[in-house]
């Protein structure tokens, strides 16, 4: 039998633990003679027996009732730290997607998902679509929730950053189109999803009222939030409307949210290339903003950009990092999520301009020498394909103990537990597994499994003779 | 024809006395005999195993639904299958066997080895791809959708309905 909780299992051991208690006796309310004799419970200071123990009123085998202090519980007799109420296990899930705005709330001690695109390619050929749903992951319980709140319209390929002083999430830009083909419509607008006080799950998006010249629309750009500085930067981005090329620019933008005013961060010295599909994050200790990779106006088939700068948010003076040592191959729509404790920042997946194309390998930047070192090479090219869109199932050699490979994934840091890891697009579909990393030992422990866009080795399913289906 | 639902149960008694002794017995087959049933007509009971579809969510299938026939990745074409399993069924490491049989013949045979996402009550999984090798075969046709389990205790249970592949 397996460890998963059952139904009836669980039933008849709460009709057990009903029966112990009750067996127990409500005595309350019997004036004096309380003691462990006549009392299962506590005895309250007037005498009577509390059978019924509580948080206000805890105790056991007739001991004197005590208060629990906050946060605590009465459990057996005894006052506990209240554990978090779960919700009943579900199946329930953000559908797969890739190109989603995603942001770790530390008050509620969730992830935040906004938007996406769950399109999966036909014979290789993209098909976008769009999402405009909100959902919420219980890093602690491990369950999905979706929002009910109306938010902003349907977009993919935007960004999002978490504003902790004022807990709510910012997204930034993205992109849309209703029909299947012609222009997209590129975002500049910022929303923000506010939440309640005192850790209440209640919250709402609203649009953000902003002054100053704005980036432009745009997606497959950056956001992060400066909290020593209380603003969003945006960098670099795709300006194009068009599905058929890309129009990069390499600029830096500050809203200041205390006053909700855009102004650009001119540099000083040599810029880094124009780009879009790169990640970034803060270099909390240095108050820089750190990025890798992407693409330029050749971002459909490479070569990609392998680069790392960083971009002090004092000085407004780029400098080029990883100049020695080897460094992940350049990438596309990879992802970041900064390691504090190790003073470094860790990339997962992308997609490259090689052999393999989506990736699964693990790296880390140490920020203080600016060097990049492989933690996990993640699966390796095995079998090319016949031809176009003719993938046999054995074209990689694959690494079990890391997710599926990915590009346009989400990756946040949870502090005390780790790294979490969100869907993504594979090579056959999207993804909506969680996974968590430990930054230490650099082993992944799946949390949630994909429903969709595993290869067909990594599916369970039997007899594969193709990557995908 | 009523039915052609073939929840074949093949489930060992000893299995289900430890649940039963706990009480209601709601989740249980109704005929241990091998024979065909249908638990939600006889007295509303949850049957061990249920076929379905759904790519974002288990959807359940009544017969005579048509299908689409989704265009893959890589170029093939699938159905979207999905399963629900309850005790006695052990949802972990489940073999699943889905097949579409048209005529005595088969069209498709596909089988997942998969441990089962708890929701409610019963144990799921759902976005199988179905592969069809030959989709114009099946299209517009009433196939049977099979789907065969068994665990790692090698209890076995079976569903299945006539549905109706279509498109692309």
């Amino acid at each position: 039998m397996n460890a998963r909780t059952r139904p009836l299992a669980a039933l008849c051991w709460s009709a057990l633990a009903l029966s112990a208690s009750t067996a127990c006796g409500p005595t309350a309310g019997s004036p004096g003679g309380c003691s462990e004799v006549t009392c299962a419970g506590c005895c309250a200071e007037d005498g009577t027996c509390v059978a019924q123990t509580s948080a206000t009123a805890c105790g056991a085998a007739g001991a004197a009732c005590v208060a629990c202090q906050e946060g605590e519980t009465c459990e057996a007799g005894a006052c506990v730290a209240a554990q978090a109420q779960c919700p009943a296990p579900s199946s329930a899930a953000p559908s797969a997607r890739s190109d989603f705005a995603l942001a770790f709330d530390p008050v509620g001690r969730q992830l935040v998902v906004f938007g996406g695109d769950p399109g999966v390619a036909v014979s290789c050929m993209p098909d976008p679509k769009f999402e405009g749903e909100t959902w919420f992951y219980d890093v602690d319980c491990g369950v999905w929730t979706r929002s009910a709140e109306p938010g902003p319209s349907a977009r993919a390929r935007l960004a999002g950053a978490f504003d902790t002083r004022r807990r709510r999430f910012l997204v930034f830009g993205g992109r849309y189109r209703a029909q299947s083909s012609g222009a997209y419509t590129n975002y500049n607008e910022v929303w923000a999803l506010t939440f309640g006080a005192n850790g209440s799950k209640a919250h709402a998006w609203d649009p953000l009222v902003t002054s100053g010249e704005p980036p432009p629309a745009m997606s497959s750009t950056v956001a992060v939030y400066d909290e020593a500085d209380d603003q969003l930067i945006v960098f670099g981005g795709n300006a194009s409307t068009s599905g058929l090329s890309y129009a990069p620019n390499a600029n830096v933008w500050a809203l200041s949210l205390s006053d909700n005013v855009w102004t650009e961060l001119v540099p000083k010295g040599t810029k880094p290339p124009a780009r879009e599909f790169h990640a970034a994050v803060i270099d909390p200790k240095r108050h820089a903003l750190v990025v890798f990779g992407g693409g330029d106006a050749n971002a459909f088939t490479g070569p990609f950009l392998s680069d790392t700068w960083s971009f002090s948010l004092d000085t407004h003076e780029w400098t080029k990092l990883a100049t020695t040592g080897p460094v992940p191959r350049g990438r596309i729509r990879g992802a970041l999520a900064v390691d504090p404790e190790r003073d470094r920042v860790l990339l997962f997946g992308g997609h490259d301009d090689g052999q393999i194309g989506e990736r699964n390998d693990l790296w880390s930047l140490d920020f203080a020498s600016g060097t990049w070192t492989r933690l996990r090479e993640g699966d390796v090219f095995n079998t090319a394909g016949a031809g176009f869109c003719d993938f046999p199932s054995d074209f990689v050699t694959p690494d079990p103990d890391s997710p599926e490979r990915r590009e346009a994934h989400g990756l946040v840091t949870v502090p005390g537990r780790g790294i979490f890891l969100f869907g993504g697009r594979s090579d056959c579909g999207n993804l909506n597994d969680v996974w968590l990393l430990d930054p230490e030992t650099a082993t992944w422990r799946n949390q949630k499994p994909t429903f969709s866009g595993l290869s067909c080795q990594r599916s369970g399913k039997s007899g594969c003779t193709t990557l995908c289906f | 024809m009523r039915s052609m639902r073939l929840p074949i149960l093949s489930l060992f008694v000893a299995a289900m006395t430890v649940p039963l002794a706990c009480g209601t017995g709601r989740g249980m087959p109704v005929d241990g005999d091998g024979g065909p049933s249908d638990g939600a007509a006889d007295g509303g009971l949850a049957r061990p195993v249920e076929i379905g579809t759904g790519a974002e969510a288990f959807e359940p299938l009544s017969d005579g639904q048509t299908l689409p026939i989704i265009a893959g990745p890589q170029g093939g074409f699938h159905l979207w299958a999905a399963a629900r399993v309850r005790e006695p069924i052990d949802p972990e490491n489940l073999s699943l066997r889905f097949r579409v049989l048209l005529d005595g013949g088969t069209q498709s045979d596909n089988t997942w080895k998969l441990s089962l996402v708890q929701n409610g009550d019963a144990w799921e999984w759902f976005a199988l791809t179905e592969v069809l090798s030959n989709p114009d075969a099946v299209r517009g046709k009433e196939v049977e959708f099979r789907l065969d389990v068994t665990d790692t205790a090698g209890r076995t249970a079976s569903d299945a309905r006539r549905i109706i592949p279509v498109g692309p």
